[in-house]
């Protein structure tokens, strides 16, 4: 039975690695050089992250200022427009402009009034446009409850 | 793997870290040279007050009466003058900073068409009265919106940088579409958008919403929910903008054929208190706030709510209501008219001086006779009269909603100014002070069955989606629907007799004319009077009340202006209200 030594062949391959390490000594820079490069990596890319993402960020906060200030623009311009509107049918302007198309106020008693039976005047038939908008809806006066308990008693007389 | 092998991978790592690092140093250097971001470096946040604009105020048909509209501000930021082709960063000596503003000013003259002078003295003048220098300066407070486009493609030329300092800032200001129109009522706005007089006074919470400050940052990381200020809310009065219209037009005919110096017209609803129009001249345009600025405050006010005087004739209506209304007197009732009355130790005569002999009340009220309203009122007694008296609201506000409103002055016994003779000169409205509202509103009780309407000028207000609207409310009923009938009848009657100019042709109407003498500092004004009158119609279906007051009229009497005045404008307000002559009406009753 032959009896394997393990530590022993581990220390010897350890001992030979350092050895080896010891002899070459850049390799030890390069391993140095190594880790700071794999932090460095690491740095530059969750910088370039940070980065993009704050830069993202940024850019849709400008956009939403942008947005924003465009909205505001939006309103003046259409505040502008409805005051311009508002100018041009403005009752001292349709005045004006009627006297010089030569109008003059109607006068009272130029006009013909007629008589014409089943007319509504513009007023009465919005009224009865309203009325008639209203649906016909049945009038319930009891709760869902109640009904349920009505048809239960109904329903036990019949029993009995 | 070999050692060079390695290496030779190694390096083209490195190389790759190092071009990802210079993307990053890049683009971390980019935001140092970002126009855009250099504010924050400055002011990372700033204050703000968020305004929202003012509500529209509209008529009862929706036409708008007030409204806002923007203008610009064009102001000048000294710290980015910039001299010809230097960089914004270039420090610029003060002789070269002096020769870029005049090169500003230069080119801005040309584009505002405006001599250079002017404008360069705005331009280069860049300290405060107390010698320092001025960061920012606002060179024209109000740009139109046409100018503010040619301005601003002068600014953003990039060919030509100089006139980057300048900078336009929209500016609201309140705007009234129909010019004078309604002007009174509406009040004005200033600059610092605070409504003063008339609706914008009254409604100024309503209409001007809430204003808050908020610190907003400029930084754009930073940029949170919108901060949205409690918009104003719209409003939409009681006027019709046509009946307006048309009472302006009459007003300003008559004030030009009478002479008078000024005037006030009043027309209303009965039976809700709606006023449609109310006019008073001389007027403004409330559009020139710079215009009224020069102009004495006594101009802006409504003189409809707010000028007291003393009623005249048209008194006589409410002595009359408390004589039927006490049932000491009925229209049959009579009494001798020797043309004078003492009473109180002073003598009253009538409007002639004549003896108008036996008269029962209907004559009273058609010849107007001061000696009859005073037979009245002192057998009422003041006890008696001036409940009466004050039951319709006289020298008591009425509470209208139009800012300004003055309650004019009643006397009764036991104030240290009243005196035994004021209960019989009260009485044909003298001695008493009303505005032109309080006695509309007073009298309106005869048109509406003995219920006096609170006046209002507010139809609804609009707040969103949110309508609130205004219902009728009675302000009191001072007599019995029965004595307002009676005495509307008596007046009718009366009117006829009174004058015939007052009447329009097919349509039955209710009025009393007026002539008070303007009190002065001692005793009455020996020429110039105040000429009122009242009335209302359809007689049988009121529609409309109008009070005219004329100021000083060539001729001095009610019955021959103001009387003439109401005419003119009932034949507009009939075709204006939809309201078809008296036989018209009652075919129409019939057939249905």
């Amino acid at each position: 039975m032959s009896v394997h030594d393990n530590s022993s062949e581990s220390n010897s391959s350890t001992e030979t690695f350092g050895r080896v390490f010891r002899k070459a000594p850049w390799r030890r820079q390069t391993q140095l050089l190594s880790g700071i490069a794999v932090v460095a990596a690491l740095a530059v890319a969750i910088g370039s992250m940070a980065l993009a993402e704050t830069s993202r960020a940024a850019a849709a906060g400008r956009d939403v200022q942008q947005l924003r200030y465009a909205i505001q623009l939006s309103g003046f311009e259409n505040m502008l427009l409805r005051s311009k509107i508002a100018s041009a049918s403005s009752v001292v302007e349709l005045e004006a402009r009627a006297r010089r198309l030569g109008l003059v106020p109607f006068p009272a008693d130029r006009i013909f009034h007629l008589q014409v039976a089943g007319f509504e005047t513009s007023d009465q038939s919005s009224e009865n446009q309203v009325d008639d908008a209203s649906p016909d809806l049945p009038v319930y006066e009891q709760t869902l409850r109640d009904w349920l308990i009505e048809r239960t008693q109904s329903f036990s007389e019949k029993d009995h | 793997m070999s050692s060079a092998s390695f290496l030779s991978r190694f390096r083209i790592l490195l190389l790759g870290l190092s071009v990802c690092a210079g993307v990053i140093m890049y683009k971390l250097a980019s935001f140092q040279f970002d126009e855009s971001l250099k504010l924050i470096a400055v002011e990372p946040s700033k204050v703000e007050v968020l305004r929202p604009p003012r509500g529209n105020i509209y008529d009862r048909h929706g036409q708008v009466l007030a409204m806002n509209t923007v203008y610009y501000e064009l102001g000048i930021d000294y710290d980015r003058v910039r001299y010809r082709d230097y960089n914004d960063d270039d420090v610029i000596d003060d002789q070269e900073r002096q020769s870029a503003l005049e090169s500003v000013a230069l080119k801005l003259a040309r584009e505002l068409g405006q001599p250079y002078e002017q404008v360069a003295h705005l331009v280069t003048e860049a300290t405060n009265p107390s010698g320092e220098p001025l960061k920012h300066k606002i060179i024209i407070s109000f740009v139109h919106s046409d100018m503010r486009e040619v301005l601003q493609a002068s600014i953003d030329d990039e060919y030509d940088l100089e006139l980057r300092c300048l900078s336009l800032s929209p500016v609201l200001l309140r705007t009234y579409p129909n010019g004078s129109l309604a002007a009174h009522v509406l009040g004005l706005v200033h600059y610092n958008q605070i409504g003063y007089y008339g609706v914008e006074d009254y409604y100024n919470d309503i209409l001007s919403g809430d204003t808050i400050k908020a610190v907003q940052p400029v930084v754009p990381f930073d940029v949170e929910m919108e901060l949205q200020a409690d918009l104003g809310a719209d409003i939409y009065l009681t006027l019709d903008r046509e009946v307006q219209f048309a009472t302006e037009q009459v007003l300003a005919n008559s004030l030009t054929e009478y002479s008078a110096s000024a005037g006030t017209i009043i027309v209303a609803n009965p039976n809700t208190g709606e006023i449609l129009a109310m006019a008073s001249m001389p007027n403004f345009d409330p559009n020139d706030v710079d215009a009224l600025l020069n102009k004495p405050p006594y101009t802006w006010h409504n003189p409809a709510v707010s000028d007291q005087f003393e009623p005249g004739s048209v008194f006589k209506v409410l002595t009359m209501a408390a004589a039927l209304q006490s049932g000491m007197f009925v229209p049959q009732s009579t009494y001798l008219d020797t043309g004078h009355f003492e009473y109180g130790g002073i003598l009253i005569n009538n409007w002639d001086g004549r003896a108008w002999g036996l008269q029962d009340m209907t004559g009273l009220l058609s010849h107007s006779l001061n000696v009859g309203a005073a037979t009245l009122s002192t057998t009422l007694g003041p006890q008696q009269y001036y409940d009466y008296v004050s039951a319709f609201g006289i020298g008591r506000l009425t509470n209208v909603d139009a800012a300004g409103e003055e309650p004019g002055h009643l006397k009764r016994p036991g104030d240290p100014d009243w005196h035994d003779a004021d209960l019989a000169t009260n009485s044909f409205g003298q001695g008493v002070a009303t505005t032109s509202l309080q006695m509309i509103t007073s009298i309106s009780a005869i048109a509406n069955g003995g219920a006096i309407m609170h006046p209002h000028l507010l139809l609804e207000v609009h707040d969103g989606d949110a309508i609130y609207s205004s219902q009728p409310q009675i302000m009191g009923r001072p007599v019995s629907a029965e004595v307002a009938k009676t005495l509307a009848d008596m007046l009718a009657e009366s009117l006829a007799q009174e004058t015939k100019l007052a009447l329009v042709d097919g349509y039955s109407l209710i009025g009393k004319t007026g002539t008070a003498q303007i009190p002065m500092p001692y005793g009455y004004d020996p020429e110039r009077t105040i000429a009122s009158f009242v009335g209302w119609g359809p007689a049988d279906d009121p529609q409309f009340i109008v009070f005219v007051k004329l100021d000083a009229p060539t001729p001095i009497w009610g019955s021959m202006t103001a009387a003439p005045t109401f005419a003119d404008l009932v034949r507009r307000l009939v075709v204006l209200m939809d309201i078809p002559p008296d036989n018209m009406r009652r075919l129409a009753a019939n057939l249905e």
